[in-house]
């Protein structure tokens, strides 16, 4: 691995069976993600980004997924390839080393225990804490995290709370092991904006004090920009740009960064059209000979059909897999 | 005079929250739309744009009378129709279309997509190929082909269902429409296509749209005024615009605020607010934004309703201590 670096994908397949077939959810993914960073994964819905970090915690049902790649992960242990690790091994990692929050935390929460109690259980569990201990730590978090008053907070169950607090209790029970990494998937997706605002805010500031890494999935471009150091965006079941954030915005070198990035609303552009991208991403069933997003390209050309792109490196920290990188930026 | 197609006056919505329970004095009443005035022109596209719970939904659902309101008066081409019974009111339901949130469940799974279109024709009566004939055109219109008309709800992308969904309230020529969230099931890519859609159909039909959304960009790019509704009211109203250059309500100025920066290196000063928004059951006399207003004054804030007042050019505002104006 290399330094600095707390997690290194490395061609990452992920091939999901269902009743309708195979599908190859995630097609060859390489990502790094640098200790104590936010890196933002970014791409629409079907993409593979939820399930290639889902690989990560290994949360997918094992009879029905096939892993091929590495998944290198520098836990509190020293450096370990997560895909062969098996469900006991695994759980020595998940919690402690890697947490997750989820985009529904009225789902990912036990509605029959109270929320405190679900803190408590697994300070216990992961980290041997008496009861006693486990209670004052998860009243710690819950005032960490804003969740007052903490004491009364602690004995409410998920469903007297509101969504920004639920989220907010996800956080708390995510950090409360201090892991090192931390996986966000669209966590204020479901949220109104200004409560949007609040747990952003607080992420960041959870972040800059613990030095966590953060892997931050969401659809919202706009999020990004808020939070993320760098950023990777997906398509088809691969990475198809990765760079720092501001790289992504004023540098994008992937046309469909580029008509990502165009079709978002800003202001001053009232009333005109947009740009939109025709057709719709490419259902997954079966594995890309071509580039995936020809058909929608408008740099498309024979090449394209013909060969998968490459991920041509631009420099240390921006990378591109197209084979008309060069005619996008317009230096052709 | 301007053209009011919609005329929406002091109308109120409750909801009875503790059903079941006998005693009325100390009944529990959520105040989903409260004493809510407004009116839209022929061929604007109106915003309404609120947080969840805010009420906006419940807004659009009760001019188009799919909610009975509990008082007040809903003026559609000057005829008040809150009152009609359902077979007076059918004639003026053509007149007056829905769009969802959500494409595929405003489709029978089971019903191809050129059965649930035919459907419409047979409710209104119309001839077959006339239907046909305009169901043809739509389709072209929208930028899909006739072979959608074959297809099954699932087999269709979300993007093509909502324009279809579109085409669908387009069908018999509605002089409204009511679009519910219409964008906020979608990816941004697919988002464009609609917003453009919806922008066309202004500009070459002239359509009359209530557009409702909890997205400042969207709102922003499509409408011509906005509504920003907190709690059951209206707290600022005008053209698109002047609410969000002279921003008057505090409410509205953190709503703007909290909006996520467009570019990383963009500088933003940002209001934020604390706690949540909270529920509007048995509210009291006083501003409803009062426990999370970053201008809170004691006194007038707490003891007193603001009521929405003029301000000048159609700007509208329901504050005692407006933004960049002395006390109202």
């Amino acid at each position: 691995m290399k330094e600095g670096n707390i997690l290194e994908i490395k061609d990452l397949c992920v091939n999901l069976m269902t009743v309708r077939g195979i599908i190859y959810a995630v097609q060859g993914v390489n990502l790094n993600v640098k200790e104590g960073e936010i890196h933002g994964i970014v791409g629409e819905s079907g993409c593979g980004k939820s399930v290639s970090t889902k690989a990560v915690m290994k949360l997918h049902d094992e009879e029905k997924t096939e892993y091929t790649g590495n998944i290198d992960f520098l836990s509190s242990k020293g450096e370990v390839d997560i895909v062969p690790l098996n469900k006991k091994q695994m759980r020595e990692i998940k919690g402690k080393d890697i947490a997750m929050i989820f985009q529904d935390s009225m789902t990912a929460l036990n509605p029959i225990m109270k929320a405190g109690e679900q803190i408590a259980e697994q300070l216990r569990a992961k980290l041997g804490l008496s009861k006693t201990d486990a209670k004052k730590r998860a009243l710690e978090m819950f005032e960490k995290v804003g969740i007052l008053p903490a004491e009364k907070r602690y004995e409410q169950y998920p469903f007297e709370m509101s969504g920004g607090m639920l989220q907010r209790v996800m956080i708390a029970m995510a950090l409360s092991c201090e892991p090192k990494l931390l996986i966000a998937d669209e966590p204020t997706t479901a949220l109104d904006v200004t409560i949007q605002a609040q747990i952003l805010e607080l992420i960041k500031d959870l972040q800059r004090e613990s030095k966590t890494s953060v892997i931050f999935i969401t659809h919202d471009l706009g999020v990004i920009a808020e939070i993320c150091d760098s950023v990777s965006v997906m398509y088809a079941g691969r990475v198809i740009e990765t760079g720092t954030v501001v790289e992504i915005f004023d540098e994008a070198c992937h046309p469909y960064t580029k008509a990502l990035l165009e079709s978002n609303p800003k202001e001053g552009d009232q009333g005109e059209y947009m740009k939109t991208i025709s057709g719709a991403p490419p259902l997954l069933y079966e594995k890309f000979t071509g580039c995936p997003y020809a058909p929608r390209c408008d740099y498309a050309t024979e090449e394209c059909q013909g060969a998968l792109p490459e991920t041509v490196v631009l420099n240390a920290t921006h990378s591109v897999a197209c084979h008309h990188y060069k005619r996008v930026r317009g230096e052709e | 005079m301007a053209d009011k197609i919609i005329e929406v006056r002091d109308i109120k919505k409750y909801f009875r929250v503790d059903k079941g329970k006998l005693d009325k004095a100390r009944a529990k009443y959520l105040h989903a739309v409260d004493h809510v005035s407004f009116s839209i022109e022929r061929g604007e596209i109106f915003g309404v744009i609120g947080e969840s719970g805010s009420g906006k939904s419940t807004i659009g659902r009760c001019i188009l009378r799919l909610l009975e309101i509990d008082s007040g008066e809903i003026l559609y081409n000057g005829t008040n129709i809150s009152e009609l019974s359902a077979k007076q009111m059918k004639q003026y339901r053509r007149n007056m279309q829905m769009i969802f949130q959500n494409p595929l469940a405003s489709f029978n799974p089971k019903k191809t997509i050129g059965a649930s279109f035919s459907e419409i024709g047979k409710v209104y009566k119309i001839p077959k190929a006339e239907i046909d004939k305009k169901i043809h055109e739509l389709v072209a219109y929208i930028n899909l082909t006739d072979d959608v008309l074959t297809r099954l709800p699932k087999e269709l992308s979300g993007g093509q269902l909502q324009r279809l969904a579109i085409a669908r309230a387009l069908l018999v020529q509605p002089e409204f429409i009511v679009a519910d969230e219409p964008v906020s099931a979608l990816d941004v890519s697919v988002q464009a296509q609609i917003l453009n859609l919806m922008i066309n159909l202004k500009k070459d039909k002239g359509q009359t749209i209530l557009f409702i959304s909890h997205d400042l960009t969207v709102v922003r790019h499509v409408c011509d005024k906005v509504a920003v509704v907190y709690l059951g009211v209206i707290v600022e109203m005008g053209s698109t615009e002047d609410v969000y250059k002279n921003v008057m309500h505090p409410y509205t100025q953190a709503l703007i605020s909290a909006k996520p920066k467009e570019h990383p290196l963009e500088e933003k000063e940002r209001i934020l607010l604390e706690g949540e928004v909270p529920n509007a059951i048995n509210v009291k006399e006083g501003c409803r934004f009062a426990n999370r207003c970053p201008r809170f004054k004691e006194g007038l804030c707490s003891e007193r309703t603001p009521k929405l007042k003029h301000v000048g050019g159609g700007h509208y505002v329901a504050c005692h201590y407006p933004i960049g104006q002395k006390n109202i």
